[in-house]
């Protein structure tokens, strides 16, 4: 897994938590899920398999019992929409990334941020 | 048997110890009745004026509508309705009023007293009621979409209204306008524009 860079084919996992107001409209994921000032926090894959990184969210969610379900997009789609996926590791976590608006704005604009809700699929 | 001016709808379709006559409600063919139905038990109490509370339980003339909007037969109050999408709409932002700093996990603030007071100033003057949801950043998100999948957005915050209009879909088409002051009149010419009215 590139730390510096986020690849094309990297699947990017957006966490939906029970305590957050409901970001879904008719079922389906809106631009309330990806508008946020401080960038759109996601989970990358790293190289994981899907089940792996579910099963993660879970272990730290649902703890709290806090884990609803997740979406997620394709780094490459990301970037054709015109947003920025970066590596934000922490030391709790070194698959965070976050997605910005571009290189030089973090806060997705609406239109955007309707464009990756169309864009994203729930995980089933 | 006293009325409350509020009605609660339980599950088995008894509203304050009254059973409203399912079955007949069923047979008005409107499939979106029982749906309507929960969606009252969901949003739990309506406020009703007290003639209208007395009538509406006493009745079972009601039809619904392709907006969910309960329209009380003449044997009750004639004409008379109630949005059911607006109740639900000022529900979804009175919760907000329950969220804390941090509420989203990534440091997102609790939401204002103004912001909470102009979200409910527009949902309560539009008489075509969007699909609402909040976001990380306080704002409100505000969407409509009709049958030939033109999409009218807008991004509300105190500081300013972003709109998106995205035609039949087609997002390279979409145009995009900010508002930084008469939000509440922008947001209904637009709605209205969205319309043809």
């Amino acid at each position: 897994m590139d730390t510096n860079r986020i690849e094309d084919g990297e699947i990017l996992y957006r966490v939906i938590r029970k305590t957050c107001p409901d970001g879904f409209i008719n079922g389906k994921p809106s631009a309330a899920l990806f508008i946020d000032k401080k960038g759109v926090s996601v989970d990358r894959d790293g190289g994981r398999e899907e089940r792996t990184i579910i099963e993660s969210f879970v272990a730290r969610f649902d703890k709290y019992n806090d884990y609803a379900k997740a979406v997620k997009i394709e780094a490459k789609k990301c970037r054709d929409i015109g947003t920025h996926p970066i590596p934000a590791p922490s030391s709790k976590n070194k698959y965070h990334a976050e997605i910005h608006d571009s290189e030089d704005t973090i806060e997705i604009n609406l239109l955007k941020a309707m464009q990756l809700a169309k864009a994203c699929t729930i995980v089933e | 048997m006293q009325i409350s001016p509020t009605i609660q709808i339980d599950e088995n379709y008894h509203a304050n110890g009254v059973l409203i006559r399912h079955n007949e409600l069923s047979s008005t063919k409107m499939s979106g009745v029982s749906y309507t139905l929960h969606a009252l038990i969901g949003v739990s109490l309506i406020s009703l004026p007290n003639d209208i509370a007395n009538n509406f339980i006493s009745s079972v003339e009601a039809r619904v509508d392709s907006s969910k909007r309960i329209i009380l037969g003449e044997s009750s109050v004639a004409g008379a309705t109630f949005d059911l999408l607006k109740i639900e709409n000022l529900n979804k932002i009175g919760k907000l009023k329950e969220l804390n700093y941090n509420w989203n996990g990534n440091g997102a603030e609790a939401f204002t007293s103004e912001e909470i007071e102009l979200f409910e100033r527009i949902i309560n003057a539009l008489n075509i009621q969007p699909q609402i949801a909040p976001t990380g950043k306080g704002s409100l998100f505000i969407q409509y979409e009709d049958n030939a999948n033109n999409v009218l957005a807008f991004d509300v915050s105190i500081e300013r209204v972003e709109k998106v209009f995205v035609p039949q879909g087609v997002f390279a088409n979409a145009e995009t306008e900010v508002y930084t002051e008469q939000f509440v009149y922008n947001i209904l010419q637009s709605v209205n524009d969205f319309y043809g009215y």
